[in-house]
């Protein structure tokens, strides 16, 4: 799952995320002059001490009240605001200069009604900033249910906007930002008028910060990362510890994959612990990792100051509901749905969430709801869209899209999405017993019949290894560009994945969409398939590193070529303990400390279900399967069913994995301390590795180019025997075929290769070469294997198609030599009656007389008098029994 | 348009209204024409005249990949296709990689005078090809192949191909920039074939080696009849020079036309039923099969020949009704033409007829 989901979901609570990472930073030493530059600067204490002072020598003045009121709301104190507020409205009862400010924070406080009733004697008192209390009565009206009288309520702001428009003050210019962008739910044009109206407010007060944060709120709201940031660099420059802002550039920061979004949070949270919408962003990045409990108890600390915070409580729901706790989810809800009677926030976001389970068919239902409650919820219709799309509802998917784009013109994924539905058109649908194939029409007659035949084989195997069988149809999406897959996927580009699976509907990257030698098609779509399973046993439950760990054994015992292999980083990076513990596993998946976590994560889940297969039995992979689908935890799943403590299975796999690669680990070595500076060191290329392994194969390498060919073949033999999975094309395999070759040994060099292309899944050339050197050598068996290899890496060459149907034919692998004739014709042959024509003939031979017939028909019908196909219709008809005509 | 009378070129009168399409299809209807088989070599066979002209190279590599190209054509059209050696002319940059099969030099006088001695000996109806194999420029109206020399333009060819207007001329430019040849070339009884779309593809072309591969390889001859068609060649050479861009993962920077109506407009598409394409699919550097003259006088061939020639229009027919009858009707119809005629073939051969 893409990381970009995360932030439309961030931006469906309107908040961001937090992990206790980073430490906060001090604002810069910046001497203020006054309260006001205190409270700009971040200063908060000083800016209390100093409007108290200010206060204390001019009693009558709102104006050091409500900086000392903002300072304390800005650091969470709401409760003591609100004090402070209210005691100059009793010293001063005919000033109502501060009403709206009281409002303000008995709203962010959650006491609605007292602030409606502060808002409206800010307005009857005419307090300078009545304009904001309207604005405010107005968006309260909104929450509350009363959408129609709310929408008038903005419009109103129109007039005003357009009647003083030179004489409206910055605060007055917000007010009609404001209503601007509730108006956009109607006419989206109106955000531009938003963001006008914000743009004039700051021109005329730069120094307004809080303006600018909710300026770079509605930027991200509308998909505007960039000026958002822009907007928030410029606030954070001023005060770094400006909550809100850190808040929103943790949003941006989710939206842009500009990095982590943790110290954003963690600052925002230190400033203001009591911020809900950044507790309910931490709780989310802990739903995450699948870490629910720690989640629930973190959107709970977001309902401290207001006990009915939209975001907190949506964010308390979510992780209630993935902890099956049915009655705390249904009480969050309601408690939603009191404080928002007609939003559909929480369905909406409830329905991302669920998505980023991989719960498809309840995001479906959550986002149902939501367009239900409110059908004018853009969110939640493109939600609906785009999961409905995932769960194989294509026509039900595209019409609430469709939907989603009118309101909100803006959102990318639904322009993205409706995009690529339009160019399903250039696509078909191929259907198997258990399978509906969509293929590019253009590729379909080549790539269908090897997809058909394996995602055939694939249910056969994988339903006896899991003991379930999906229900079919189960969909198959083959993308003619990645782009195209990724939108497919997460709604925007980018994705760094080859296939992606939804339970039912599987995405993949067609071989066309990759250079050749990228990945290989085959095992990819296996891969795929086997979260089907895995997916579907656990009712969408299982957790990421076990389905994927599964998914890639499961490849390693489709084919034995297939798979992740253990490469020298692994043993590198797992002997400098930089790889998550099996209990920790999720955390090298959804928040990897490096890049390369993630593929080295794939690998040792993958060893993981070997070894519980081979010290269990596969029994012990259902069973856990089946703990998930009734709804434990990881942990509780090693206690309950694998009867292990977590730690105590940690242990007992790093014994085992220790074990069984035990000479792979004296072999390769981290090259310096893992450790720099107190932190972790990234990995990837930057942990160098060293070792007897790679000592040998760089003595190996170097003898060979020095024309040292048995040296280096003994150097080499050595490398091979530390490592003998290590099969890249800078190997030992590479480099022994090319000394043997050297020495003109061909048949040691075909062994290499053979051996080489044997574990290394997307070598092309090499499997060609291997059987090229076979087929010398006499073994067809081998060659044939090879070649059968090859066209899973690279199905659009045509010489891989030629050879494999010549070879297949004469050891009469008859199936294979239909498959390769049919794939050569898919081909567009330059002479296509020699193509129909084999392929007649690979029928007749395979006894298939009824197809055999059929294709040598079409290969007369454009050359009737082509001698060998007129000799094979005879012949066809010869055999055909009496009457039969 | 007419179809031109050149007996050696390919079918040259129609039999019934279906020939308009397809008349070319069976070889064998030449011996029909006349109202009697005709045995192989006999006088009036008309003659095949190739001129292969490699120009200014450039660089080493360049020009022994034109030498290359043009000595495997030539000696396909003297082996394999029984052209006599002293109808075909090759012209190169120099004579010094292969003395006795390099006429001279491609130069604008040596090219004008080669083509100057096929006029004087071309028989009217006479087939003509002539090859370029090499470099070109285009700029402003002018286009021009380059050559030793000062190189020669598409105004000069044209004042040459004005000497064989009485011949069937197939006029392939396959170098770079060459697409304007085609509209000054184009005319009556001429096939021009551009491996560029217009004078503005400069890059260095892939054409002329696939052009060569129809005539010396196999896959060219769609319709298995037994020869390739230059408009058989034409669309094997555009097929794999699409396929080499496209397995190169690189922009395709030549696309090549084909003109034979005289209107001066190339098509990319040609087909055999017109409007560009019918002189193509006639024009044929392997001789026509013929029979020997045991089988000429055979009585049973002759009445064999006529079955196939019916069944051949049969099929014509039938095909002409595809989309317009049930599909199983037409598959019913379908075989049983295609079975009958290869029972005929087949019947043929048995009768020592080759390639019926």
């Amino acid at each position: 799952m893409s990381r970009r989901v995360l932030s439309a979901l961030a931006l469906a609570l309107t908040a961001a995320v937090a992990a206790p990472v980073a430490c906060a930073q001090e604002p810069a030493a910046r001497t203020a002059a006054n309260a006001q530059e205190a409270l700009r600067y971040g200063q908060y204490d000083d800016a209390i001490r100093m409007a108290k002072a200010d206060a204390a020598r001019e009693p009558a003045n709102s104006r050091p009240v409500r900086i000392h009121a903002d300072a304390l709301r800005s650091t969470g104190r709401y409760a003591e605001a609100e004090e402070v507020l209210l005691a100059f409205t009793r010293a001063y009862p005919n000033d109502a200069s501060l009403w709206n400010r009281i409002g303000e924070v008995q709203r962010e406080r959650g006491r609605i009604a007292d602030a409606a009733a502060s808002f409206q004697r800010a307005i009857a008192g005419k307090a300078p900033d009545s304009l904001a209390a309207q604005v405010n009565v107005a968006v309260l009206r909104f929450e509350q249910g009363d959408v129609d009288e709310a929408m008038k309520a903005f419009d109103r702001f129109i007039d005003v906007y357009n009647t003083r428009r030179g004489g409206l003050s910055p605060s007055e210019l917000e007010a009609v930002a404001i209503a601007c962008r509730y108006l956009g739910r109607d006419n989206p044009q109106l955000y531009k008028d938003a963001m006008r109206a914000f743009d004039e407010a700051i021109a005329a007060d730069s120094t307004d910060l809080d303006r600018r944060v909710r300026l770079a709120e509605l930027f991200l709201e509308k998909y505007n990362a960039t000026d958002a940031l822009e907007t928030l660099t410029g606030v954070l420059a001023v005060n770094p510890r400006h909550a809100r802002a850190n808040l929103a550039m943790a949003q941006v920061r989710l939206f842009d994959e500009l990095g982590s979004p943790a110290p954003f949070v963690q600052t925002s949270l230190e400033v203001n612990p009591a911020l809900p919408e950044a507790r309910a962003l931490a709780a989310v990045l802990l739903i995450d990792l699948e870490r629910y409990a720690e989640a629930a108890a973190e959107a709970r600390k977001g309902l401290t100051a207001d006990s009915s915070a939209p975001a907190a409580l949506i964010a308390l729901a979510a992780a209630q509901y993935l902890q099956h706790d049915s009655a705390g989810f249904r009480a969050s809800l309601a408690a939603i749905h009191a404080r928002q009677p007609k939003a559909a926030d929480a369905e909406a976001a409830l329905a991302n969430i669920a998505a980023r389970s991989r719960l498809y068919g309840e995001a479906v239902r959550f986002a149902q709801a939501g367009a239900d409650r409110d059908p004018k919820s853009a969110r939640a219709l493109s939600f609906l869209g785009i999961n409905a799309l995932r769960t194989g509802e294509i026509a039900r998917g595209r019409a609430a899209l469709d939907q989603s784009f009118k309101l909100d013109p803006y959102d990318p994924w639904s322009k993205n999405t409706l995009d690529l539905l339009d160019t399903f058109r250039d696509y078909e649908e191929v259907r198997t017993p258990r399978f509906i194939i969509m293929v590019e029409r253009k590729d379909a007659d080549l790539l269908a019949p090897y997809a058909e035949a394996l995602a055939e084989e694939a249910y056969d195997s994988l339903a006896a290894r899991f003991g379930h069988r999906p229900e079919p149809p189960i969909r198959i999406e083959i993308y003619r560009s990645h782009e195209d897959f990724s939108v497919r996927t997460v709604g925007l580009m980018g994705l760094g994945a080859l296939g992606v699976s939804f339970g039912r509907v599987v995405a993949m990257d067609s071989p066309a969409a990759r250079r050749v030698g990228e990945f290989n098609w085959g095992s990819t779509l296996w891969h795929e398939l086997g979260h089907v399973f895995t997916l579907g046993a656990t009712a969408g439950r299982v957790p990421r590193w076990l389905s994927e760990g599964l998914s890639v054994y499961e490849e390693r015992r489709a084919r034995p070529s297939w798979g992740e292999d253990p490469s020298p980083l692994f043993f590198a990076t797992y002997a400098a303990g930089q790889l998550p513990k099996v209990s920790r596993l999720n955390d090298g998946f959804m928040r990897p400390a490096f890049p390369a976590q993630v593929p080295l994560s794939y690998y040792l889940a993958s060893m993981v279900g070997e070894m519980i297969e081979t010290q269990r039995g596969i029994g012990a992979i259902r069973d856990m399967l089946d703990g998930y689908r009734r709804g434990l935890t990881t942990e509780q799943v090693f206690r309950d069913v694998l009867k292990v403590e977590p730690a105590a299975f940690d242990e007992a796999f790093d014994k085992w994995l220790r074990q069984r690669f035990a000479k792979h680990f004296a072999a390769i070595k981290p090259a310096m301390p893992v450790t720099l500076g107190g932190r972790r060191q990234p990995g990837g290329d930057a942990i160098p590795i060293t070792g007897p392994f790679l000592e040998s194969l760089d003595r190996g390498r170097a003898l060979l180019t020095e024309g040292k060919v048995d040296e280096a073949i003994e150097e080499l033999k050595k490398a091979k025997e530390m490592f003998p999975e290590y099969a890249q094309s800078d190997g030992p395999y590479a480099l022994l075929a090319q000394a043997y070759q050297m020495k003109n040994d061909k048949r040691a060099a075909a062994a290499e290769l053979q051996a080489m292309t044997a574990i290394n899944e997307e070598a092309f050339a090499e499997n060609m070469a291997a059987a090229a050197a076979m087929l010398e050598l006499g073994d067809r068996a081998g060659a044939l294997a090879a070649l059968d290899r090859a066209v899973w890496i690279n199905p659009f060459d045509r010489d891989a198609h030629l050879k494999l149907a010549a070879l297949a034919a004469q050891v009469s692998e008859r199936r294979i030599t239909i498959r390769e004739r049919r794939a050569l014709l898919a081909l567009d042959p330059t002479d296509r009656v020699e193509a129909l024509y084999q392929l007649a003939l690979a029928y007749a031979d395979a006894g298939d007389l009824v197809s055999a017939r059929r294709e040598v028909l079409r290969a007369l019908e454009q050359a009737p008098n082509y001698s060998k196909a007129q000799d094979l219709l005879l012949r066809i008809r010869s055999t055909r029994p009496p009457g039969n005509d | 348009m007419a179809v031109p009378e050149t007996p050696g070129v390919g079918v040259k009168r129609r039999g019934d209204a279906l020939w308009g399409y397809r008349a070319f299809a069976v070889l064998s209807l030449t011996l029909l024409l006349g109202g009697a088989p005709r045995p192989v070599n006999a006088q009036a066979v008309p003659r095949t005249h190739m001129l292969i002209v490699t120009g200014a190279s450039g660089e080493p590599r360049f020009a022994q990949q034109f030498h290359a190209l043009a000595m495997s054509l030539r000696a396909v059209a003297t082996s394999g296709f029984d052209i006599p050696d002293s109808l075909v002319t090759y012209l190169a940059e120099q004579t010094t990689p292969d003395p006795r099969s390099i006429s001279g030099r491609s130069t604008r006088e040596g090219i004008s005078q080669a083509i100057d001695r096929i006029a004087a000996r071309a028989a009217p109806g006479d087939a003509v090809l002539i090859l370029l194999i090499g470099h070109g420029s285009s700029e402003g109206d002018v286009s021009r192949f380059n050559v030793p020399g000062m190189d020669i333009s598409d105004t000069d060819f044209k004042a040459q191909l004005d000497k064989l207007s009485s011949q069937v001329v197939a006029f392939v430019n396959a170098a770079s920039a060459s697409g304007d040849f085609v509209k000054t070339l184009s005319g009556k009884n001429r096939v021009i074939v551009s491996a560029t779309k217009t004078g503005f593809e400069r890059n260095e072309t892939l054409f002329a080696g696939h052009f060569v591969s129809a005539y010396v390889k196999e896959g060219a001859d769609a319709d298995k009849d037994g020869r390739v068609s230059l408009l058989e060649a034409f669309a094997y050479a555009k097929r794999e020079v699409q396929r080499e861009y496209e397995s190169t993962n690189r922009l395709q920077t030549e696309h090549a036309m084909l003109d034979d109506d005289g209107d001066g407009a190339g098509r990319a598409d040609p087909g055999a039923r017109g409007p560009d394409g019918m002189v193509a699919s006639r024009f044929f550097l392997q001789p026509a099969v013929g029979l020997s003259s045991a089988a000429a006088s055979d009585p049973r061939v002759a009445e064999l020949l006529a079955t196939q020639s019916r069944l051949q229009s049969q099929l014509d027919s039938l095909r002409l009704a595809k989309g317009i009858m049930k599909e199983a009707d037409y598959e019913k119809a379908l075989e049983d033409i295609l079975t009958k005629i290869a029972e005929n073939a087949s019947a043929l051969r048995a009768l020592g007829v080759r390639k019926p």
